[in-house]
């Protein structure tokens, strides 16, 4: 059992524009034992102002979980989005990107860039979210010196 | 048709000559410039202009040479009475020309000449608008496979999903199983619209006259779910005098799409659902208009709807594709499509055909 993981990201965000992603995403990491308590969200506008909260509403160590392709805002609109916000929470915020597609051009462009630490595909494999929060935490990210 | 030609020289007996012979054939226009012949060819985008050489304010291989700039189509023939190397060997070099004929010309050679030029003419602008067509279509087909890593791959996704989570939960599997069932029939609109979409390209329209109520009852049976149609009250308004010839097919894929959308964006739990559908007859146009009260579509999306992929909202209805579909088809017939929509109040589509003829029935 991953007490770490349990213990290290104190809020969940799942984004998908796909209720039923969303679902599937959210029992995976149950069985997976990542229990920590969740924000669920079919508009990326949501998560936006989610991340918007005042500071001491808002999380300290936040675990995000985004769609790649949605409509109005994809997950690397959304990444662009993380990195305008204030450098304090920024820092909060670990961002992975799920999604089904198979396009080199999209793994390489999530891959890139600066806000989001790796790239999953669907159905989420939960066991790789495990061992990512396994791993040390990236410097500058959830109260680690930058 | 007959293949346009321009013919210019500054000698005026030279081009009669040329038009007595060739005016039966070809559409021949004379001009005795080259600034008149250049805007000449901008007009009537010839097939074939010949030139002379020994032109006032330009040389015949300077006007070819501007012409082959704008209008690479238009086979190029430099004429001359003199024996000039130098702009024969200029004009082969720079490409300007397709064939140098020389003073006085000799009739027989010079129609097959025409007949050639006019041939490799009509052959540049098949090809031309053969490459723009590939270019379209090479450009859909990227989308398309792009596309399949969402519309295509995302639904299959989701029921690999719901497998590992109905062994790992097999006491909620009847609810899994209507998940994946719902992720199986969204799959299959997406591939029927493709399908559909291919065949709307593809094929010519073929006019019949159509029973619009039996049209519309098929419709409403197929794009309305069965549990939902008794809380929609629908209207069906439908000019008496109306004989519609149209393409059935085409038809039948704009008015589902339209209806199946109706259908699709209620708003959740939504009592007194209305669908009203009027069809109206104006001398050789016919308009129907689709009427819903449902959930509305914001101004900002108005612009965007009939575009490729483009879905508003944030839920698992649309792929994107069904009112670019509508559109596409309304193109081939030769019609037209308006939204007015106010966000929670109404979407009203209009679409406009043109009335076929009994004439255009086929066997």
């Amino acid at each position: 059992m991953d007490t770490k993981a349990k213990l290290e990201a104190d809020c969940l965000v799942l984004l998908d524009d796909v209720p039923l992603h969303n679902l599937i995403a959210d029992k995976m990491l149950g069985y997976n034992n990542l229990l920590m308590p969740r924000q669920i969200f079919s508009e990326a506008q949501d998560l936006l102002d989610f991340l918007h909260k005042p500071a001491d509403e808002l999380p300290k160590r936040i675990l995000m979980l985004v769609d790649l392709m949605m409509p109005e805002m994809s997950g690397l609109d959304i990444a662009e989005h993380v990195l305008e916000l204030p450098q304090e929470v920024q820092s909060r915020c670990r961002m992975f990107i799920v999604s089904s597609t198979i396009d080199d051009r999209d793994i390489e462009a999530i891959e890139q860039h600066p806000a989001v630490e790796c790239f999953l595909n669907k159905p989420l494999d939960a066991s790789r979210v495990s061992d990512i929060l396994q791993q040390p935490v990236p410097n500058g990210k959830w109260g680690t010196a930058a | 048709m007959k293949p346009k030609i321009i013919y210019v020289d500054d000698e005026w007996p030279n081009l009669n000559a040329f038009k007595a012979m060739f005016r039966h054939d070809y559409d021949v226009i004379l001009a005795d410039s080259a600034e008149l012949a250049l805007s000449l060819v901008q007009q009537h985008k010839p097939s074939v202009l010949l030139a002379d050489q020994r032109l006032p304010n330009m040389t015949g291989v300077e006007l070819l040479e501007l012409v082959q700039a704008t209008h690479p189509n238009t086979v190029r023939i430099l004429v001359t009475g003199y024996d000039e190397n130098r702009p024969l060997i200029d004009a082969i070099n720079k490409g300007s020309i397709f064939y140098y004929l020389q003073k006085p010309w000799n009739n027989h050679q010079l129609s097959a000449l025409l007949l050639r030029a006019s041939q490799h003419s009509y052959n540049q602008n098949l090809i031309q608008n053969q490459n723009t067509e590939l270019l379209k279509l090479v450009d859909e087909l990227e989308r398309f496979v792009y596309s399949i890593s969402h519309d295509i791959r995302a639904p299959l996704m989701s029921v690999l999903g719901l497998i590992q989570i109905t062994r790992l939960e097999p006491e909620a599997a009847p609810r899994y199983l209507d998940y994946m069932e719902q992720s199986v029939h969204k799959l299959d609109t997406f591939i029927r619209s493709v399908i559909d979409h291919y065949k709307n390209l593809r094929t010519e329209n073929t006019v019949r006259l159509i029973d619009l109520k039996a049209l519309f009852a098929l419709v409403i049976e197929t794009q309305i779910p069965q549990t939902m149609r008794p809380e929609v009250n629908i209207t069906l308004d439908i000019d008496p005098t109306l004989n519609l010839y149209s393409d059935e097919f085409r038809l039948n894929l704009v008015l589902g799409n339209l209806v199946n959308n109706a259908a699709k964006y209620y708003a959740t739990n939504q009592p007194n659902k209305q669908l009203d559908i009027k069809v109206t007859s104006d001398g050789n146009l016919v308009t129907f208009v689709i009427e819903d009260n449902g959930r509305g579509i914001a101004d900002k999306h108005l612009g965007s709807i009939f575009n490729i992929f483009y879905r508003i909202a944030a839920d698992n209805a649309g792929s994107g594709l069904g009112l670019y579909l509508v559109k596409e088809t309304l193109n081939k017939m030769d019609g037209t499509i308006n939204v007015a929509s106010v966000l929670g109040q109404y979407t009203r589509f209009t679409i406009t055909i043109p009335n076929g003829h009994e004439s255009q029935v086929r066997g």
